[in-house]
């Protein structure tokens, strides 16, 4: 099968954890084969090993970013699994899936490309980021209830992309939420110095259902283009047991999100 | 040695197979794996019209295996001809067609549009499944309709006959008698376990209607299962439920199984049909087995009789 697998099942070391504020942290594998087949917005499907496979389902991470072999994860802890993935240490090896599901795509080539995060939404933008940067004007806006929801900027800034806050308390920059923020970035052409015939923007969003369904309004509101990276629970991941559905807008049934998704047009999945 | 098996009329390469509902049509695994090397697939269960299936959410994790509420979501009788079966055909590895309905005619209808159809090895059917309303487990339930199905299955095909069958009854080998008696060339033991999960932060259960258990939780009563029925009726069986290791492989054989389905266990390991494949006839030797045959219905013979 070789170099055109579409995912694999590989056994990556753990190269560095880095914390990443409130129990967060940055895992850094060696996954060279999936390294190599990864884009922006795609997942995969970490293994958390217990006796007797307790638990059973391996649990999905955005990939955060990827440079040459390595690949990072950016983990919250939300329950035992992600306890235990948090708990890594170099040495150690993880078993993951992947890359998986559609990614953000390609950003149209006449249009800036804002990103929006909420929470650890922010973690497929990254690489987003890290991709495009070169090849379009990109910024971020990252939202949270409250500055300690804020996470990874610095990665941001050091790519040289502006960043605009927000929380919903205000302890750090603008006070509301992160898609308030976006209405009053969008309502100004993109002014990036030197960026030729940029007709407007085009945003890609990931963060928590309301932040999204926020978002997915916006857009088909005002016509921007944009893609937006939606969650469910996984059991294959691949897009062979239906486990994954979500209800499509259009009332025709339903979407696998691990395949036709994670990242999906506005107006296409019920949020 | 050998590892070619043959179970219910089907002659397999290795007597491992993928279970029905874990590996769609085989497209999205023989996109990064050689499904040729397995034993069998049993495809998503079909039925005449196409469903949706549930709405989310569909899955729930519980200790070491899920419950699952998926509905039988498939494309439909005409769609898998035209645009799976052909595919299917195409593959070396034996392909076993789960088939699904509402009443026992639907089965026979269904039967009778695969009967002869290249690709198509063996129909398994789905008389157990805990997620739909009307067919699946409220045949498989009801030994009246189990005959009935089996019966009409039977004489609307010459192919091989599987029947799948639910643990969520008093003794599932009467079942299994049932099926054999009516023609049935093997059994399948064991579809899921009824269960619920409830969210104690919003009072609800999860699958909303209630699931289906699998995977390692679930073993123990595949075992049984397997164990009652090769016991009562010395029968080909498939065993299903919470493979996920070579061992668990070879615990159903010594139960009476000649080939084992993995399901769930694809989960935790995308890969792990084709380590069971590659190891088992390494862990049979190491067990002091010769061939496969030596292992199946084992465990019945008692201490020190190897």
């Amino acid at each position: 099968m070789g170099e055109d697998r579409a995912w694999v099942v590989t056994s990556a070391p753990v190269v560095n954890v880095v914390p990443a504020g409130a129990g967060r942290v940055v895992i850094a594998v060696d996954a060279p084969d999936i390294a190599a087949r990864s884009r922006p917005g795609q997942f995969v499907m970490a293994s958390v090993p217990g006796p007797g496979h307790d638990p059973l389902l391996r649990r999905p991470l955005s990939i955060h970013n990827v440079t040459e072999d390595t690949v990072e994860l950016l983990v919250g802890v939300v329950g035992r699994g992600t306890r235990f993935l948090a708990g890594l240490i170099p040495g150690q090896s993880l078993s993951l899936v992947g890359p998986l599901g559609t990614g953000f795509g390609v950003p149209p080539a006449d249009r800036a490309l804002l990103l929006v995060a909420g929470g650890i939404g922010i973690a497929p933008l990254l690489f987003a980021a890290t991709v495009w940067c070169d090849a379009r004007p990109v910024a971020l806006a990252a939202g949270g209830r409250s500055a300690g929801d804020l996470m990874a900027l610095d990665r941001f800034s050091a790519l040289g992309l502006p960043v605009w806050v927000a929380t919903d308390d205000g302890s750090r920059g603008y006070r509301g939420t992160v898609v308030d923020r976006v209405r009053r970035i969008i309502d100004q052409p993109p002014g990036f110095p030197g960026a030729r015939s940029v007709q407007g923007w085009c945003i890609w969003a990931c963060g928590p259902e309301p932040m999204l369904a926020a978002v997915d309004r916006l857009l088909i509101e005002t016509d921007i283009p944009g893609r937006l990276s939606v969650e469910a629970v996984f059991a294959c991941g691949v897009g062979a047991c239906a486990g994954c559905a979500r209800t499509r807008a259009d009332g025709r049934g339903y979407v696998r999100v691990c395949r036709d998704g994670p990242v999906f047009n506005p107006g296409e999945v019920l949020l | 040695m050998s590892m070619v098996v043959t179970v219910g009329r089907v002659t397999l390469a290795n007597p491992v197979l993928v279970a029905s509902g874990t590996f769609g049509f085989g497209r999205e695994f023989a996109e990064s794996c050689s499904v040729d090397h397995l034993g069998g697939i049993v495809t998503k269960t079909i039925t005449l019209a196409a469903r949706t299936g549930n709405p989310p959410p569909r899955l729930v994790e519980t200790p070491a295996g899920l419950v699952n509420s998926i509905g039988l979501a498939n494309p439909g009788l005409e769609s898998f001809c035209r645009d799976e079966l052909p595919w299917l055909a195409s593959l070396d590895t034996r392909v076993v067609v789960s088939i699904g309905g509402e009443r026992p005619s639907d089965y026979g209808t269904i039967a009778a549009r695969l009967d002869g159809r290249e690709g198509v090895s063996a129909l398994e059917l789905n008389v157990s499944c805990p997620n739909v309303d009307r067919g699946g487990l409220a045949i498989g339930c009801d030994e009246r309709a189990v005959a009935e199905t089996v019966k009409v299955v039977r004489s609307a095909t010459d192919l091989p006959v599987w029947v799948k069958l639910t643990p969520n009854v008093t003794d599932p080998s009467r079942l299994a008698g049932v099926a054999v008696s009516e023609g049935a060339d093997a059994v399948c033991l064991i579809n899921t376990v009824r269960a619920l999960v409830i969210d104690v932060n919003t009072a609800r259960p999860v699958p909303a209607a209630g699931g289906g258990l699998s995977g390692p939780a679930i073993r123990p009563i595949a075992v049984r299962t397997v164990w009652d029925t090769y016991a009562a009726h010395a029968c080909d069986i498939i065993g299903c439920g919470g493979v996920c290791t070579v061992d668990d492989a070879v615990q159903f054989l010594l139960a009476g199984a000649r080939a084992v389905s993995v399901g769930s266990g694809l989960f935790a390991d995308p890969y792990a049909p084709w380590r069971i494949i590659d190891r088992l006839p390494g862990r049979l030797r190491e067990l002091g087995y010769g061939r496969i045959e030596d292992a199946v219905g084992r465990a019945h013979q008692g201490e020190g009789t190897r």
